[in-house]
């Protein structure tokens, strides 16, 4: 049976302890992880759908650079997870300079990780590539759903990035506890997750 | 310092879930989690390079992105370390929605059939 939790001024028996035993930021971060998933899979759907739908679909990727710039770009999400992995850790192991440490280096690999996407947008820029034009030939959805979907996932990022220096600086101080700390983890870890999606759907899937 | 006993205001909450302390071996598990994903970005740019069909190669590479959002989900995000109901719920709910999505598919394939009559 479920603990009751007292509230002052309020009968005990009204209020029950969350079914999911855990703190109520840390429900409305996975709430929130839901609804966004449930936002990047329409945005996977819509682009396969064209993508299925088009006659002249264009394949814009060369192996080298772009597929090996993803795959940088990728083992450096990977590693930015493990590394806000040890920041919770040491975070509610009560070692806050450590956990601050570790979120400092995520920060740098979030930073990272988008300086080479915005490096790789500006080159594709300068080859013609936009959201409604395809200096290919094919159709300009190519670059649509590109843009699209990955600068949707870079807002995340930057979000992420943001997000996380805020955390760090209040932790640092005392103002935020161990539990910030790990639902602002939780939010990094999956911003990881919706990449392991769109590299191989938006980017291996256009390798010529 | 603990949280999950009582708030600013006095009012109790429910107590959290803990991941397993730091430690030696935990972080060692952790690696390893993390090379198994690395590998997993290089099985999938393997794949595609074997140049396979393109249905073959869209299953194999969905299939290898669950496999990793699996991981993510259980040992990144600590999944398996909170209630199984947390999970049943909400990633129950989430699959739930993503498979009817695939009710696209059907008008995507459609330019495909259109053909003019004699």
């Amino acid at each position: 049976m479920e603990a009751e939790i007292p509230l002052p001024g309020v009968h005990a028996s009204t209020i029950e302890a969350s079914p999911f035993a855990i703190e109520s930021k840390k429900l409305v971060m996975w709430l929130f992880i839901i609804a966004d998933a449930v936002t990047f899979g329409a945005i996977l759907f819509g682009y396969g759908f064209l993508r299925v739908g088009s006659t002249n679909w264009t394949r814009p990727f060369d192996f080298s650079p772009t597929i090996v710039n993803a795959i940088v770009m990728t083992a450096i999400l990977l590693t930015s997870s493990l590394t806000m992995l040890f920041a919770v850790r040491a975070a509610q192991a009560g070692d806050r300079s450590r956990s601050v440490r570790w979120l400092g280096v995520t920060i740098v690999l979030g930073a990272a990780f988008a300086t080479l996407h915005l490096r790789e947008w500006f080159k594709m820029f300068g080859e013609g590539w936009s959201p409604s034009h395809n200096p290919l030939g094919g159709t300009s959805l190519v670059g649509g759903t590109f843009f699209g979907l990955t600068g949707l996932h870079l807002l995340h990022v930057v979000g992420g990035v943001v997000a996380m220096i805020v955390v760090a600086a209040k932790y640092s101080r005392g103002s935020l506890k161990p539990g910030h700390v790990e639902t602002t983890g939780l939010y990094w870890h999956f911003v990881d997750l919706v990449w392991m999606f769109v590299f191989p759907l938006v980017y291996l899937l256009n390798a010529r | 310092m603990t949280e999950g006993s009582s708030s600013a205001t006095g009012v109790a909450v429910a107590p959290d879930h803990r991941l397993p302390a730091a430690s030696g071996g935990v972080a060692a598990k952790d690696i390893g989690i993390w090379v198994a994903m690395l590998v997993v970005v290089a099985l999938e740019v393997v794949v595609t390079y074997q140049r396979p069909s393109m249905p073959v190669l869209i299953g194999v590479l969905l299939l290898l992105a669950v496999v990793q959002a699996f991981l993510g989900l259980m040992y990144f995000m600590h999944l398996r370390h909170e209630r199984a109901v947390l999970g049943w719920s909400f990633i129950g709910a989430l699959v739930f929605v993503l498979l009817m999505m695939n009710q696209v598919w059907p008008d995507a394939l459609r330019v495909f059939r259109l053909r003019l009559h004699d």
